[in-house]
């Protein structure tokens, strides 16, 4: 057997393959690299003084007896996603992964991590998986795997969730909860605070990172949330959320920079609108909880030795410091990060 | 005529904005894929002789979703050398199948599907495939409109599992002239992987069975097995 070629779709592929490759090199003709200064030591800022810990729990794998909490299938990933970014990422060197938890085991983590915060420190809890709304009492609870049908007293009440924050919160600086699921908002009564300034002013962030802060993001209000975003493996929120921490190129980012960004995607790409505010009576400053990148890429510096110290670059900082390199990550108003992700399944056919 | 506008109008626009919240407040995406079959091609003639033939598939795709719905194109070609035994022509039997035969093949894909679940979509496959006989440009044409259903299970955040089953019943012309009816069913199984969040490599397998029905009484099947690689970016 012999093979013809083939002028016509040879050339038909090379103006794809070009075609598909146009939009990478438009992105890379329009970064702009931030300069940034390769630092041997951990990029802590000085006015951030305390650990960062997190309590990462995902919930898939339901096993209500009477079927009425099915199995999700992207919170397990979601939470491993979370707490990989956050190690990685934003330096957190205390994370507790829990994977398909139930009630008792999501409440001696919460206990636990109460105990172990000393002042300072900054606690992050994340949650994702199924919740539930009581619509006669407006009680919201987090539903764990062990859950029995809608008898909630198998079930994680809002009041009891709020309780062990209050108690992180009272030992640390900066506490956040992240919650992933249905009804997530009845855990808010209190409306979103003021937008951040559009500044990287590092004295914003200091003083933000001094005063006490209690903050809540959730998926949405009190309504449904999907659980897969086409096919991306992760909740749109979740989704969203590793989007604008895995694309930001700010060394130091606020939640209620990361809430706004997170809250934009989501509102314009599904029918759902995340909500972000304060835990009322925890003790909050108006302070705010800080996300440290500690991973800026910094082209051409030794992996070991690429580190940020935000600490020298100020606001209003020359485009070059004298023996940098330049970053590949470009700045926020050219985001590389999509907006929305399509399946880019192949065409079914038959 | 009722059921004609029916089926042709009323329904088609009632499955479109029969989600206008879905329609309302998602984006839409735009993508461009290419592909390449590695194609044997096999069947049995009306006689009980068997033909087989290897040949590369090129493939284009240019395909739009909005929100649950998607949509598109895909264009197909390549050309099958049969050295001894060819499939036997319905009509004009000359060359027999037994001399050897370059056929070139063409297939033509309009989708239009629709993700009722997260992972699981149906879909309509507008279909025409041609061969062409490169002796006497003698052509046969088949056309049908299929049902099938897709889906995909992510597997980590790079790999994918997807596939897709469906049938399409096909009429058969062959120099312009109707000589029988064919019924088609495929199969297609492969792996995606994310290389980043616009582009996507994918590797498969493709099974197509096809039995031919002629008006004469003649029967006569294809099978076709591939190896798929393909690209898709979002454009």
């Amino acid at each position: 057997m012999k093979h013809k070629p083939y002028t016509l779709p040879t050339q038909l592929l090379s103006v794809l393959l070009l075609l598909a490759l146009l939009p990478a090199g438009f992105v890379t003709a329009a970064s702009r690299g931030i300069k940034l200064e390769p630092v041997e030591k951990p990029p802590t800022p000085a006015f951030i003084d305390g650990r960062y810990r997190a309590l990462v729990v995902g919930n898939n794998e339901y096993r209500d007896p009477e079927k009425r909490w099915p199995s999700l299938e992207t919170a397990v990933a979601g939470a491993r996603a979370v707490a990989d970014m956050l190690k990685n990422r934003y330096g957190f060197d205390d994370v507790t992964l829990l994977e398909n938890a139930t009630r008792r085991e999501m409440l001696i983590a919460l206990d636990e991590l109460g105990r172990d915060v000393l002042p300072n420190d900054n606690v992050l809890v994340y949650y994702a998986g199924h919740g539930f709304l009581d619509n006669d009492t407006g009680k919201g609870y987090w539903v764990p795997v062990d859950a029995v049908g809608t008898d909630t007293t198998t079930f994680l009440r809002n009041s009891s969730i709020r309780d062990e924050l209050n108690t992180i919160a009272a030992r640390g600086r900066h506490t956040l909860l992240i919650a992933d699921s249905c009804f997530s908002g009845s855990l808010l009564r209190s409306g979103t605070r003021a937008l951040p300034p559009q500044t990287d002013n590092e004295r914003y962030y200091q003083k933000v990172a001094q005063k006490k802060s209690v903050q809540i993001m959730t998926a949405g209000g009190i309504e449904y949330v999907d659980d897969n975003y086409r096919s991306t493996g992760h909740s749109p929120f979740t989704h969203f959320l590793l989007n604008e921490l895995e694309y930001s190129d700010r060394p130091l980012l606020t939640v209620s920079e990361l809430s706004q960004s997170v809250e934009k995607a989501v509102a314009n790409n599904v029918s759902q609108v995340p909500e972000s505010g304060v835990l009322q009576g925890a003790g909050d400053e108006l302070g705010e909880f800080i996300f440290v990148n500690i991973d800026v890429s910094v082209s051409g510096a030794p992996a070991e030795r690429v580190k940020v110290n935000v600490n020298v670059v100020p606001a209003e900082a020359p485009t070059s410091l004298p023996g940098t390199t330049e970053s590949t990550i470009p700045a926020p108003s050219e985001s590389t990060a999509p907006a929305t992700t399509p399946d880019l399944l192949p065409m079914p056919t038959l | 005529m009722k059921n004609r506008i029916l089926f042709r109008y009323f329904l088609p626009l009632t499955l479109l904005f029969a989600s206008p919240p879905i329609w309302a407040q998602t984006e839409t995406h735009y993508s461009l894929g290419a592909k390449l079959d590695f194609s044997t091609w096999e069947g049995d003639n009306p006689g009980g002789e068997s033909f087989k033939a290897k040949a590369p598939m090129l493939g284009l795709e240019a395909k739009i979703q909005h929100g649950s719905w998607f949509g598109g194109l895909t264009l197909a070609g390549g050309e099958f050398e049969f050295d001894t035994l060819a499939p036997t022509r319905p009509t004009n039997p000359f060359p027999s199948g037994s001399e050897p035969v370059t056929i070139k093949r063409s297939e033509v894909d309009l989708v239009l599907g629709y993700r009722f679940w997260p992972r699981i979509a149906l879909f309509l496959d507008l279909k025409n495939v041609s061969n062409e006989w490169d002796t006497d440009r003698y052509k046969t044409e088949y056309n049908g409109l299929g049902l099938g259903i897709s889906g995909h299970h992510p597997l980590t955040p790079e790999w994918t599992l997807f596939g897709n089953f469906g049938v399409v019943p096909m009429n058969i012309k062959a120099d312009g002239q109707d000589v029988g009816d064919a019924t088609r069913s495929a199969l297609n199984i492969g792996f995606l992987y994310r290389i980043s969040q616009r582009m996507n490599f994918s590797i498969g397998l493709q099974s197509q069975t096809q039995t031919d029905d002629y008006d004469n009484g003649l029967e006569q099947t294809h099978r076709i097995g591939a190896l798929t690689l393909g690209i898709n970016a979002a454009i």
